[in-house]
């Protein structure tokens, strides 16, 4: 097996990365994958809570790095029946406990047992950012329609291309449809001409998402939610299927408010 | 009653500036735009006004520009990073050398 490693990147932080990262492990396992998620975000780690994983962890990632443990020993398997495993940042390190070499190599252990590795990478450009990209030979650049969001998406994206990571795509996140109608907030367009990236997936804002951290429980295990939607439609695109992105159009009217809150004819949003 | 003043005055006020102003998310492209080449090129803002300027001013000695109309653009194509400028033209049969000062 040859898996494909892909970090998952933002810059900025809060824009969901880790979020996507969850979401996205999830929907390739769905897919019939075996997937590994690798919390790269030392002394800060999250991945596990929106897993719902907290309380499973013995071992992490630095264990294993500095081999005090085997890698079998720190791969957390998710509550859901898919092959899919966590690995989690350790908490009361620092983000130079590792290397970006050991994580590499870590990585290129891991494809050989998994179809896909993806690695959570931390806010900011320093050190933890390094790391994680180091390991990868894709990325995915998370946003959110919004000035400074764009803005350290871009520096990433100079980042990566630097550092030989071509290509980065790109999931703009928390995408309210009703201020892009009324033009208040930038669409997949006006992000797509000012990063010169591709758009791999649309994600709507939605409530959903946060009732899911609150549960530990990723919201692409709720296929009417809109969110969950979405993480699906990227998943699949990951995949390699071609698929159309997410068209998100405005609520309209009550019915079709009333048949969402309902959960008849169940969706939010149009599907072109 | 200074109250309902206020609250008639709030809201034509409100009316006034959404036909005044353009899209929130216009601005936001607009600054954005300005603010990725200055990130991209590693440039102040005040160097890259210098530069516009100078280019300018190279272009205008050998033709008719418009000294309002020049645009920046900085494109990356894989590891390169690409400078794009248009520049209007505005009097193509004018492409004598204009007298030096």
């Amino acid at each position: 097996m040859k898996g494909r490693t892909i970090v998952i990147t933002s810059g900025k932080g809060g824009v969901g990365k880790t979020t996507a990262t969850a979401n996205l492990g999830t929907g390739l396992a769905m897919r019939g994958h075996r997937v590994v998620v690798v919390d790269t975000d030392i002394g800060l780690r999250n991945l596990d809570v929106i897993m719902g994983l907290e309380n499973r962890i013995v071992y992490d990632v630095v264990n294993v790095i500095e081999g005090t443990c085997k890698l079998s020993q720190a791969l957390i398997g998710d509550k859901h029946d898919f092959e899919l495993y966590l690995i989690p940042a350790a908490q009361t390190r620092d983000k130079n406990s590792i290397e970006p070499e050991q994580l590499r190599e870590l990585c290129a252990e891991l494809e050989e047992q998994f179809d896909y590795v993806l690695i959570d990478c931390p806010a900011g450009i320093e050190q933890g950012f390094k790391n994680a990209t180091a390991a990868a030979k894709e990325a995915i650049i998370v946003t959110t329609p919004e000035v400074s969001a764009i803005r350290d998406a871009d520096r990433v994206i100079g980042l990566l291309e630097s550092a030989g990571l071509h290509r980065p795509r790109l999931i703009i996140n928390r995408i309210a449809p009703e201020m892009v109608k009324r033009g208040d907030m930038m669409d997949q367009k006006d992000v797509e001409a000012l990063l010169a990236v591709e758009v791999i997936g649309l994600v709507p804002a939605d409530e959903n998402t946060v009732v899911a951290a609150n549960r530990g429980v990723p919201v692409v295990h709720n296929p009417k939610s809109s969110a969950g939607q979405a993480f699906l439609r990227i998943a699949a695109r990951v995949d390699g299927e071609d698929i159309p992105l997410m068209d998100l159009e405005p609520k309209t009217g009550l019915i079709s408010r009333f048949k969402d809150l309902v959960g008849i004819g169940g969706r939010t949003y149009s599907h072109a | 009653m200074r109250e309902l003043l206020r609250w008639l005055f709030n809201l034509t006020g409100t009316q006034l500036d959404q036909a005044t102003e353009m899209l929130s998310k216009d601005t936001a492209k607009q600054r954005l735009k300005l603010v990725l080449i200055q990130d991209r090129l590693e440039l102040a803002p005040e160097k890259l006004e210098e530069m516009k300027a100078e280019i300018w001013e190279v272009v205008s000695k050998y033709m008719v520009v418009d000294d309002e109309f020049m645009e920046f653009e900085v494109r990356r194509v894989d590891d390169l990073t690409v400078l794009v400028s248009n520049i209007e033209v505005k009097d193509l049969s004018d492409l004598a050398p204009a007298p030096t000062a």
